[in-house]
């Protein structure tokens, strides 16, 4: 904790959630869920989440596009090609927050 | 015409996003409240999370609008803002201020003011943070309403009061936990927007060589094509206006140093990292896609100066250089990638307005508040304290929309900001650092010698009494100004008044960093040492830079 004056109930300059989740964190001591909470809010599986779902939607834009369409993009299949890029990039944070889940790289660091 | 012409699939991709993000907020809130010290926690964070959450803060809508708008208005030039400006001052940041700051456990920058110097100093610091981060909210509001101006139609006005509205709904429900995750989903959003209307753009000028041969044929001319021609003092033909010794030192040195090592927003992300190593990694990580992001803001920028007739007309407001890019997303993007692109921009504008108006009342209810006005109540009143702070920093923050939506260049407007806010305190920092005898009442003098400064030089220039190049030369020369007079009147206070005694310093100043803990052994591989990370990101952008001299 830092040494400044005040009461210890909050961080001096902090977050709320600083000292939300600090005191949190004293009242659980750790556990099963907490693990499972960690993976469920991996920022990467959200992120991976979101994208694929664009992709999707995009790509059945895509291949729905009329030619007036295609032709506003300079001749581009815009949606179609962004579809596909945003299916591959959702894959690839998926498939590393699956390969190194976020509770183990806690753990890790909690040790 | 300027109306984008959206479907029920860009609004289903609009609902989409805001569904996933206030879910969040939901879910964090009731289940996992426990779980949220995995973003923020206490010191725990792998470097990749808070270096993702580094660069996220940064790339707002205002980056992107206001970067954009510059491309269209000095062409490469702009590039300054990026390989001058932030990529040197992040590796700074990480390689030689981030010991003291996190060795020091702070959790802000005022209150490293406050350990370092004396209350005055912080009360000072944190009144003029307080000011700032709601001007800043305000032009984000501002540029959200231009957005919302050209999707729906409605008047500023209207926009920013409405905007307010979603924003204060939007924090009140989904709280600081979906802001901060909002931030990171932006980011990926907007670069997925980006990236094809870059490439489409580019495409539709007929490749770089293309767009080279149009900006020649465009008001710019040759001149839009360099980065440091014209730049002799005295003779500066260059389309920013200034020679190099403004952009070297006012906004490379002074702005961008005072920017990326003093504010309270980027520096708090790095300070959750799990070890000094991961804190020193999180700006140095940062820096390497920042490299590369100018390509999507600048290019833009370009494309739009010769494909959209009569942009950054004096008459027409709907054409101004702000609006570059989403009359690109108007011009290019069909239903679908127009969605994702709106998304992308609300989201990042609802993003910039919310990290400024938490920062706001976190700064006046902690550090304001709390300690100097009503001590020692309990946790509820507190709460309830900055509930109230929220509401008025948002009232606070139409206001100050109304002083945004009176420059044409947001960029300009923001640099002037930095120059009042950002560049004092960064001449504070760096003497305070690395000179053990700058006494506790210099902080305080230096500070607002600093910002009259700034404040002088802009009201000299409005008043015409001195000259210069343009908007963005006055800043950057503001910015000396503030940096100079910071320094000089540090040192004189310092010599006449009483210095702390050394011991309180420990952890602070240069030569008593704290020693931290050793990194664990699987932390210590080459690539992530920090000095080799930095030298390879300036590294980079020194080659990047010969291509366009």
């Amino acid at each position: 904790m830092s040494t400044s004056s005040g009461d210890d109930r909050h961080t001096p300059t902090g977050d709320p959630l600083i000292s939300e989740a600090e005191r949190a964190r004293e009242e659980r001591g750790g556990g099963v869920d907490t693990a499972r909470a960690a993976d469920l809010l991996d920022i990467r599986r959200i992120i991976g989440g979101l994208l694929g779902v664009y992709g999707v939607i995009l790509l059945i834009a895509g291949i729905t596009d009329s030619q007036a369409e295609i032709d506003r993009a300079a001749g581009i299949n815009v949606n179609l090609w962004t579809g596909i890029a945003l299916l591959v990039v959702a894959a690839l944070f998926i498939a590393w927050a699956l390969a190194r889940p976020l509770s183990s790289e806690l753990e890790k660091a909690e040790r | 015409m300027l109306r984008l012409d959206t479907n029920w699939v860009d609004y289903l991709i609009l609902v989409i996003y805001f569904t996933v993000v206030l879910g969040i907020g939901f879910v964090a809130k009731r289940t996992v409240k426990t779980s949220l010290d995995y973003f923020l926690s206490g010191r725990s964070l792998p470097a990749w999370i808070t270096g993702l959450a580094f660069i996220s803060a940064n790339l707002g809508a205002l980056e992107i609008l206001g970067m954009a708008a510059n491309g269209a208005q000095y062409g490469v030039a702009t590039l300054h803002f990026y390989w001058i400006g932030a990529v040197p001052a992040m590796v700074f940041l990480g390689l030689v201020m981030m010991p003291f700051y996190y060795g020091a456990k702070v959790r802000s920058v005022p209150e490293y003011l406050r350990l370092r110097f004396n209350n005055a100093t912080h009360v000072f610091n944190a009144l003029t943070f307080a000011v700032a981060t709601v001007l800043i909210a305000g032009v984000n509001l501002y540029a959200l309403a231009l957005v919302l101006k050209l999707l729906l139609g409605w008047p500023i006005f209207l926009g920013i009061v409405v905007s307010a509205a979603i924003v204060l709904a939007y924090i009140t429900l989904g709280g600081l936990s979906s802001a901060i995750y909002n931030e990171v989903l932006q980011f990926f959003v907007i670069l997925a927007a980006l990236i094809p209307l870059t490439l489409i753009a580019l495409h539709d000028v007929g490749g770089w060589e293309g767009l080279k041969d149009a900006v020649r044929a465009s008001p710019l001319k040759e001149g839009g094509l360099h980065t440091w021609k014209g730049l002799a003092p005295g003779d500066v033909t260059n389309p920013i206006g200034a020679s190099w010794i403004p952009i070297v030192f006012g906004l490379g040195f002074v702005l961008s140093f005072g920017y990326w090592t003093t504010n309270f927003a980027e520096v708090q992300r790095a300070l959750s990292a799990k070890s000094l190593g991961a804190a020193r990694r999180t700006p140095l990580i940062g820096a390497f896609p920042k490299i590369f992001i100018p390509a999507v803001t600048i290019i833009p920028g370009m494309v739009a100066l010769v494909t959209i007739k009569g942009l950054g007309s004096e008459t027409n407001p709907d054409l101004e250089y702000n609006n570059a890019i989403p009359l690109l997303i108007g011009e290019y993007l069909p239903n679908g990638m127009l969605g994702v692109a709106l998304a992308g921009l609300q989201a990042a504008f609802m993003a910039g307005v919310a990290a400024n108006v938490s920062a706001f009342n976190t700064v006046v209810t902690y550090d304001l508040w709390e300690p100097y006005v009503r001590r020692g109540r309990d946790d509820a009143y507190y709460l309830r304290f900055g509930r109230l702070a929220t509401v008025v920093g948002i009232l606070v923050g139409i206001g100050t929309a109304l002083i945004a939506s009176g420059y044409s260049n947001i960029m300009n407007y923001i640099q002037l900001l930095f120059s009042f806010f950002n560049a004092p305190l960064f001449a504070t920092f760096i003497i305070g650092m690395f000179w053990r005898r700058m006494t506790p009442w210099a902080g305080l003098a230096g500070l607002i010698a600093g910002t009259s400064g700034a404040a002088l030089t802009h009201i000299f220039y409005k008043a015409d009494v001195i000259g210069f190049g343009s908007d963005l030369a006055a800043s950057f020369w503001g910015a000396i100004a503030a940096f100079v007079l910071d320094a000089v009147v540090s040192v004189v206070v310092s010599l006449v008044t009483q210095p702390k005694p050394v011991d309180d310093l420990q952890g602070l100043v240069y030569g008593m960093a704290n020693e931290t803990e050793e990194e664990p052994e699987s932390e210590r591989v080459w690539y992530r040492r920090p000095g080799l990370l930095g030298g390879t990101a300036l590294g980079i952008t020194f080659v990047l830079s010969l291509f366009f001299i």
